[in-house]
């Protein structure tokens, strides 16, 4: 496969994807081109693999994994490239979903994000992450849980949840 | 609710559709200057054009004490003030690292060829004292202690190697007063390494085998050879073949699930906390544990552990082995199983939280709108569940001082601070940790100018103070009992505590 096909067909899951994980359009952004600057260098061995997209996933996943790693992402992108055009504003609703994400714990909002965002199915997400389906099954139930529980507080606290959507 | 998350989801992968994305000609662009620059981290590849706004980031400092809360011992952080004017770097660059070296700070930044400039401060005046600069590959970040500063370098990786295969590394070793190199150690990025106040060890992966060296010389001390490496069995993840591990002990403060120095490994984003003690202990597949002396590698004692162990970590005299029983995690002590997690509840990383006492964070979902946390003291020689406490849900970092527990991560709130009882007495979204017996520090983000507020809490009364605010930071800070000091794009901070 060709590496320009490749980026093709998958670029737009893998932004999908980084979005899931860290609610940011700008560091979801940034992760999907640097996971595709890695592929770029390993294309040769990397085409062989049987699921290149998934090793895709996994660099997305070590990036974007740690809290003060992060922080200096934005700044360093603002220095280092020139802006990305911008995206257009979420809704509310959105905000409020993206804010209840990323305080789900990893691997949690990891299972979210493939089930609901790349239509992965139980027994995919357990071959990819390692557990056992029964694993994956209460971390998507978990995680819908904690998800309503946080989007319930804030709809029954309309002030808060606009002052937290500013 | 599900139906509307299912459409809020949905929602939400429009969303994401909209992100535009740079395109294949720009990945391969960057592609093409890692392979060039030998570069690994995307927070390095930061710095050619001038960041705007950093000097106008907010720095407000609470100076005054804080004259309704009585005094504790230790005193209790009543505010924060900068010492000297904050060091600016060239334009085009930014800080990305800092770290206390005794009376030094030591500042980081990697250049946009996979250089770095790393800069000495006096952290009582803020004067510049040595300034280093290198431009061979990429270096990744530094580590200190008060007799060595530490740059870990990354050498280009092989394009069409194994991207399984561990990466090169050279660790520099600097002498903090004059910024001199005074020796390297090359390594591989799968070795394990113990740091110790003035020894250095390293288990080399590829042999087994474990090396101690005079940290400040590079001299080394004693080598211990690779044993017999029992095969891993069935194991679909087979158990490292040889662990290692400082002992930690109380007056360290940290307490980690690892005994091994991680921060060696990722200076960027980890602090490393020298280990005092002078007992080093490996432990093989086997189970076999072997207690040596650091300085000289010898032999003071063994025990048998539990086989097949995939981390270890020793507290206080007692070993601990985080193995696998079946499809469930297990601790043991050493070879004694004194914890194994059970559905429902989801284990988070153990520690050691006391002579004899292992803490294990467990959380739960209860009904469909609620979270359910909880963590176990657990008697490390029987396994009794000594007592089970109600707890803030998070992930992340734990310490203890005093018996009081910190845990640091994310969850509904990131930094929570527990009485001896257990008892959660402090709780905010903040980042942070213990500064000295007395107090903590935690720093919580504002949302709008992304502005840091820093604030001091109390371990002996659990009161809070507002020590002030700081710029957005673009790299990991570092405190002692005397100072904070964060990157904060171009310019390089240090505040002094005011008590």
């Amino acid at each position: 496969m060709d590496f320009d096909d490749f980026y093709r067909d998958t670029a737009r899951r893998l932004a999908r994807y980084a979005y899931g994980l860290t609610g940011d359009p700008v560091e979801a952004q940034d992760l999907v081109q640097e996971a595709y600057a890695r592929a770029w260098q390993r294309w040769r061995r990397l085409s062989g693999y049987d699921d290149p997209e998934a090793w895709l996933r996994l660099v997305v996943n070590r990036l974007s994994a740690d809290r003060w790693r992060r922080l200096g992402i934005r700044r360093a992108r603002a220095a280092a490239e020139p802006p990305p055009p911008t995206v257009s504003p979420p809704s509310e609703d959105l905000v409020l979903l993206v804010r209840a994400m990323r305080d789900l714990p990893e691997k949690v909002r990891r299972a979210l994000a493939l089930h609901y965002l790349l239509d992965r199915s139980i027994a995919d997400i357990a071959t990819e992450t390692g557990a056992t389906p029964n694993t994956v099954k209460s971390w998507l139930f978990r995680g819908r849980t904690l998800l309503a529980a946080a989007l319930e507080d804030t709809a029954t606290r309309p002030k808060e949840g606009a002052r937290r959507a500013r | 609710m599900p139906a509307d998350l299912d459409e809020l989801f949905t929602a939400l992968s429009r969303q994401a559709d909209a992100i535009p994305l740079a395109g294949v000609e720009q990945a391969r662009q960057r592609g093409r200057q890692r392979r060039t620059r030998g570069r690994a981290v995307l927070a390095a590849a930061a710095v050619v054009l001038v960041i705007a706004g950093t000097g106008l980031a907010v720095n407000r400092p609470h100076p005054e004490p804080e004259p309704l809360l009585p005094a504790t011992n230790p005193a209790r952080l009543r505010g924060m003030a900068p010492v000297g004017e904050p060091l600016r770097i060239a334009d085009g660059r930014i800080w990305n690292n800092t770290r206390i070296a005794g009376d030094r700070v030591i500042g980081f930044s990697a250049d946009g060829n996979g250089g770095h400039e790393t800069v000495a401060l006096d952290a009582r005046t803020g004067a510049v004292l040595w300034r280093i600069t290198g431009t061979d590959s990429y270096y990744r970040g530094v580590a200190t202690t008060p007799e060595a500063v530490m740059l870990l370098r990354e050498l280009p990786e092989d394009p069409e190697g194994d991207i399984k295969a561990p990466a090169g590394r050279i660790l520099e070793i600097h002498d903090p007063a004059t910024g001199a190199k005074k020796w390297e150690l090359p390594h591989a990025s799968f070795d394990q390494f113990v740091l110790h106040v003035d020894v250095l060890v390293r288990l080399v992966e590829e042999t087994t085998a474990i090396e101690g060296y005079d940290l400040v010389s590079g001299r080394k001390l004693w080598t211990v050879p690779a044993g017999v490496v029992p095969p891993a069995g069935d194991a679909v993840i087979a158990p490292p073949p040889r662990l290692i591990s400082g002992m930690r002990v109380e007056a360290d403060g940290g307490s980690g699930a690892d005994g091994h120095t991680f921060a060696l490994a990722a200076p960027d984003v980890a602090d490393a906390v020298p280990f005092t003690d002078d007992r080093l202990v490996d432990m093989n597949r086997a189970g076999r544990i072997t207690i040596r002396d650091i300085r000289t590698g010898k032999v003071q004692s063994t025990a048998q552990g539990h086989p097949n162990a995939e981390q270890l970590t020793a507290y206080e005299g007692t070993i601990y082995t985080e193995t696998r029983v079946g499809n469930a995690f297990a601790i043991t002590a050493p070879a004694t199983v004194i914890y194994q997690s059970r559905e429902p509840w989801s284990y988070d990383r153990y520690f050691p939280c006391g002579p004899g006492r292992v803490c294990v964070p467990e959380s739960r979902a209860i009904t469909e709108e609620r979270q359910e946390a909880r963590i176990l003291m657990i008697d490390a020689k029987t396994g009794t569940v000594l007592r089970t406490t109600g707890a803030v849900p998070r992930y992340g970092d734990n310490s203890v001082r005093l018996g009081h527990i910190l845990t640091s991560g994310t969850g509904e709130k990131a930094t929570t601070l527990y009485d001896e009882n257990g008892q959660a007495r402090y709780s905010d979204f903040g980042v942070g940790g213990f500064v000295d017996d007395g107090n903590a520090l935690s720093m919580t983000q504002n949302a709008g100018d992304r502005s840091y507020k820093v604030r001091g809490v109390s371990n002996i009364d659990f009161q809070k103070v507002e020590l002030g605010e700081i710029p957005e930071i673009s790299g990991r800070c570092d405190w002692d009992e005397k100072i904070l000091t964060c990157p904060t794009g171009q310019e390089l901070w240090i505040w002094r505590f005011n008590r």
